[in-house]
């Protein structure tokens, strides 16, 4: 009988640690590429990209390309006075997804007063619907990304007052389905990035008391594939951002123990890219900072001492939530 | 002006005028070029297809961007005429990157001011969704105009027309068709049913509708799991709806006829008496005829549609899944219907002495197992074997069991099965 499993294989001469000095260096160069056609097609992800890429320099004990008072004043510059909310990049309009990002990157350096933070909160307050959701902006889109950038912005600036959590929790509670799982909106698919969402949700806002905890952690194991690396949703290939988004749920659910961690080591590890650095989403591919940052998390939550721990709720270093004496909901064993 | 501003202006007024004079065009595409060889113009128009050749795209978008972004924040004080310009180098600028939702809410605030038509920006997003199919800007923006133009008829109480939900699911079937498992298109779809549906008198018949649509696309997308839970989404859809009064007698008379190999007396009550023991108090007709329904498409999808897809198609874990989600619910639907609370055993106990090895896989040493020739009843909490659904469904498994020993999905499926349901 054929396999037909979607998945890919392994090569032979898989990288056994993280190339750190290729990483570093292939993060700072992807800042540096201001006139570069493709960097203008990515502006509408501008703000988040900066996260990604911070982010994975400061787990991998790097410094950032630029200094601390130039990112904070590009963030500045991004915020809209009139609403609140920060936008991905300068000219553009604001969203909740830019503004989680630019706030994590602030809490990052300790930097919060760059910009208006009653502005971000007011901005996060009003995208609030009475059923509990949350808008991704003025026009109306709910997703339950947008309620776990809420309640990670809010707590990241210790103002969770602002809103009413109740109903938020109830909102997400109502996206869940039957094996577990979550999706973007009440009858919505399950999926392994939109589960993060909730249980990040859930985990920030000490509920999770609501979740089919050994359901979901059964869900979530079955998308490791025999490559080791992880899948999103039934029969889909497996992507190392999935590494984190599955990983995070399983370590909030206390429960990371139960898929093969060597195996997926060793997969996220292939999907280095040996010559220009940075992690692509399988061995092979282009890589990206996205990728990039997800890969060396899910290295942390595995345990690889070499990088610094990473917090599975804001997929942060830990020593920052620490500073922020930050303490989301992570369920024991 | 530039040599390139020039050109890109020029590119901008042919690519309008193309989709202003043709209301059918099917797709729009980019086609990779190294360089302006041909020295020709960029922009392709065949048979109802618009592509735009690669090596433009620089210049154009580029040019694009200077004027949208030097305009965004005076929007709302730019005149009638400039705006209508404006939209012209947004449709340009959004059929190269449809990701951008600054440009989205441009046209937004163009809607809103009565510059763009719902009509319009519903086919035009159609086009930038041949292209990018994924893209669930274009997807929230329909949802946005479809939002309004249902507030308008909700206002003066009129009907929505069938056939708007009909073109949306259009739609829909070419973005799920173009992109497999596409999250937004299927997500889209739902969205249509649970908002468009509520306006519509003919519920039943569209249900009915959508359930064989969904049937078709499995059968010819076996592996795809999002087709799978939109027929999930319907299945639940016909026993929580109180709109959906008449029998799907297709379902119905599978059950009857095939499964249970009786002969259909005319009152579909007697199928619930029969699979689940009498109730305990009366239901409302309506919500027999619910059940009726529910539990008749389980079945069938349990006995047919799946087994049938899995003879050729086996290994599919897509299959699988909804065979775990059919189980579920045929488990369930005897405590639904009685009103008894219904409870999966899982047994964590083999989540907690996990040993590095993947819980799920069906290699795994499966320490959790003490034997236990008892052990092969139902572990519920209600006495299950009163109700003869049990026992269909108890013979259906060790069946099916039988006759994929050497299956590897098989063996996760029992695990699950097994370890999740408490059903073996």
């Amino acid at each position: 009988m054929a396999t037909i499993i979607k998945d890919i294989t392994l090569q032979e001469n898989i990288p056994q640690n993280i190339l750190f000095e290729k990483h570093i260096d292939f993060i700072k160069e992807y800042g540096q590429k201001e006139n570069n056609f493709e960097y203008a097609m990515t502006d509408y992800l501008r703000i988040s990209g900066m996260y990604w890429g911070l982010t994975a320099l400061e787990l991998m004990n790097a410094s950032p390309p630029h200094t601390i008072e130039e990112i904070s004043d590009y963030i500045k510059h991004c915020q809209d006075p009139e609403s609140g909310g920060i936008s991905s990049c300068l000219n553009h309009d604001p969203h909740i997804l830019h503004t989680l990002s630019a706030v994590q990157i602030l809490c990052m350096y300790d930097n919060l007063k760059a910009i208006d933070v009653e502005g971000v909160v007011k901005y996060v307050k009003n995208l609030q619907l009475p059923n509990g959701s949350f808008t991704g902006d003025k026009w109306g889109e709910v997703d339950t990304r947008f309620s776990f950038c809420a309640v990670a912005t809010l707590s990241l600036l210790n103002r969770m007052d602002a809103i009413d959590v109740n109903k938020a929790v109830d909102f997400v509670a109502s996206c869940k389905n039957f094996d577990g799982g979550f999706g973007s909106r009440p009858l919505s698919e399950s999926h392994a990035g939109l589960i993060y969402c909730c249980l990040g949700f859930l985990s920030v806002t000490n509920r999770l008391d609501i979740v089919d905890r050994d359901k979901l952690a059964w869900w979530l194991c079955e998308r490791q594939l025999p490559s080791g690396g992880l899948n999103g949703r039934p029969e889909k290939l497996p992507d190392v951002c999935y590494s984190w988004w599955v990983l995070s749920s399983l370590t909030i659910l206390g429960k990371l123990h139960c898929i093969d961690a060597n195996a997926l080591k060793k997969f996220i590890l292939a999907c280095q890219d040996t010559e220009s650095g940075g992690f692509a989403d399988r061995p092979g591919d282009i890589p990206d900072p996205f990728h990039t940052v997800f890969g060396i998390s899910a290295l942390s939550l595995l345990g690889n001492d070499t990088v610094q721990k990473v917090n599975p709720t804001y997929c942060m270093p830990q020593h920052v939530i620490d500073r922020l004496q930050l303490k989301p909901q992570i369920l024991d064993n | 002006m530039s040599e390139g501003n020039a050109m890109s202006i020029r590119i901008i007024k042919i690519i309008n005028d193309i989709i202003k004079n043709d209301h059918e065009l099917q797709e729009f595409t980019i086609i990779p070029t190294e360089d302006n060889t041909r020295n020709k113009s960029p922009v392709l128009y065949e048979e109802h297809n618009l592509g735009l050749e690669s090596w433009c795209i620089k210049h154009v978008y580029e040019y694009a961007c200077s004027v949208l972004f030097s305009q965004r924040k005076q929007l709302s004080r730019t005149p009638h005429s400039e705006l209508e310009k404006l939209n012209r180098i947004l449709i340009v600028a959004i059929l190269i990157n449809p990701e951008v939702g600054t440009f989205w809410n441009m046209k937004r605030e163009l809607v809103e001011k009565d510059v763009l038509n719902t009509d319009d920006e519903l086919y035009f997003s159609k086009i930038v969704l041949s292209h990018k199919s994924k893209s669930n800007e274009a997807f929230a923006y329909r949802r946005w105009l479809l939002s309004r133009i249902l507030n308008k008829m909700a206002a003066n109480h009129m009907a929505f027309p069938t056939h708007f939900l009909q073109a949306e699911f259009q739609v829909v079937h070419m973005a799920s068709t173009k992109c497999q498992n596409n999250y937004h298109s299927w997500n889209h779809r739902i969205w249509c049913m649970e908002n468009i549906l509520t306006y519509n008198h003919n519920i039943s018949q569209i249900v009915y509708s959508e359930l064989n649509y969904s049937q078709e696309w499995i059968n010819e997308h076996v592996s795809e799991h999002t087709g799978y839970h939109y027929r999930q989404y319907l299945i639940k859809l016909v026993k929580e709806h109180k709109r959906i009064v008449s029998i799907y007698e297709s379902f119905y008379n599978f059950v009857v006829k095939s499964l249970l190999k009786t002969s259909n007396d005319g009152d579909w009550r007697n199928l619930l008496d029969y699979l689940l023991g009498k109730p305990n108090r009366t239901r409302l007709l309506e919500e027999t005829c619910s059940y009726v329904n529910y539990i008749s498409i389980l079945l069938y999808d349990l006995f047919i549609l799946i087994d049938q897809i899995n003879e050729i198609y086996p290994e599919h874990e897509a299959l699988y899944s909804h065979r775990k989600f059919l189980i579920h619910h045929l488990l369930k639907a005897p405590h639904d219907y009685h009103g008894s609370e219904f409870k999966s055993k899982f047994n964590s106990e083999i989540l907690q002495l996990a040993d590095g090895r993947n819980v799920t896989d069906s290699g795994a040493p499966d320490r959790s197992t003490k034997p236990d020739p008892s052990d092969n009843k139902l572990k519920m909490s209600v006495k299950q074997d009163d109700y003869v659904l049990y026992e269909i469904l108890s013979t259906c498994e060790r069946n099916f069991a039988a006759k994929n020993s050497n299956s590897m999905q098989l063996g996760r499926y029992r695990k699950w099965s097994k370890h999740v349901m408490g059903f073996e």
